[in-house]
């Protein structure tokens, strides 16, 4: 019976404590009672592998216990789909610009400031991870809070037909292609300026572009860097003609 | 559900409640039965006692007052349902 007894003892670590013992105790009862039927049929008492036939026929000591419990959720079916829905779109419009902003900036960054481009995507991977974190820890929280406030106020069965958008028209053009157009638009003219004017100040200072693919690379990069103070253009236009070609092949 | 009440209006203990179902052809397995049992209870529809028999300790469990009025509240729904749906099986 030792086995029967480590299997009462695994249910009852799962089992809600204020009926624990009581369960546990009927369980046991209905166990036993299978075993000695079993007995008395065959004349012999049974051997370990028997009983544990018997219980692994009642099943694992979680999924037992977890019987005797109410269905608990974080976020339940109802407002599932919502959840999902928002994190789609704070992953497409929140964290996918995020990192390519992020992307633009550093590579632009890092190759002012000689470090490799293995170092910046580094520090993306490290920068990424904790905010994406807390983001989707965020809104788990809200819709766990909204979850337990909607089954009490019953908010989703308050709603009115004509208060629902009109039919879209299938021939009209999206908004979102036409914004995905004007954004596409927006940073191609930028990087076009950029590269115009970082070029024109290049001539103004009087260096020679070493190679066409060098200043087409820093003009289209280093648009942010446009604020910045004559001492790092200086310094830049000194890295042009200095003899550090390695980094920008890296 | 309607089983186990309608079987319990006798009293038993888990063990051969469980068997006398299945011997009628309704098998329930106890991961499921007892959990239903003690939900029952819990909703006052049955009553349960614990009580030594051959020397050991069971839970014998029976009916309620209220029990019995659910009892036949649902027979006649159950048996509504079933006319329903022979007439919808006739005619198709």
């Amino acid at each position: 019976m030792e086995l029967l007894d480590r299997y009462l003892q695994a249910v009852r670590f799962w089992l809600p404590k204020a009926q624990r013992d009581d369960i546990a105790a009927e369980l046991s009862e209905d166990i036993r009672s299978q075993i000695e039927e079993r007995e008395s049929a065959l004349a012999r008492p049974l051997n370990d592998s028997e009983v544990a036939g018997i219980l692994k026929q009642h099943g694992r000591p979680f999924l037992v216990a977890n019987r005797f419990r109410p269905q608990q959720h974080l976020i339940g079916p109802v407002l599932f789909p919502i959840y999902g829905f928002v994190l789609k779109v704070v992953a497409a419009f929140y964290l996918l610009p995020w990192v390519l902003v992020w992307i633009g900036l550093n590579v632009s960054r890092a190759a002012h400031s000689g470090k490799s481009l293995m170092e910046a995507l580094a520090s993306l991977w490290t920068a990424f991870w904790p905010m994406a974190f807390f983001i989707v820890g965020a809104i788990t929280v809200v819709f766990a809070v909204l979850e337990r406030v909607e089954a009490k106020s019953k908010f989703l069965d308050q709603w009115d037909p004509r208060k629902l958008p009109p039919v879209r028209d299938p021939n009209r053009i999206p908004v979102s292609a036409t914004f995905t157009e004007v954004t596409f638009n927006l940073v191609f003219a930028i990087w076009l300026v950029a590269g115009m004017w970082y070029q024109t100040s290049l001539h103004f200072s009087g260096v020679s572009i070493p190679s066409p693919r060098y200043g087409h690379t820093y003009s289209g990069v280093s648009f942010h860097s446009r604020p910045r103070t004559s001492l790092p253009r200086a310094r830049t236009c000194f890295d042009l003609i200095g003899p550090r070609p390695a980094r920008w092949y890296a | 559900m309607l089983a186990v009440l309608a079987e319990l209006r006798n009293e038993q203990y888990g063990y051969t409640l469980r068997k006398s179902l299945a011997e009628q052809g309704v098998e329930i397995d106890e991961g499921t039965l007892y959990p239903l049992l003690r939900r029952l209870e819990s909703q006052g529809l049955l009553v349960s006692e614990w009580r030594e028999e051959d020397k050991r300790n069971k839970r014998f469990y029976r009916i309620s007052r209220e029990g019995k009025v659910i009892l036949k509240q649902l027979l006649s729904e159950w048996q509504s349902i079933g006319r329903s749906l022979e007439s919808v099986l006739k005619e198709s």
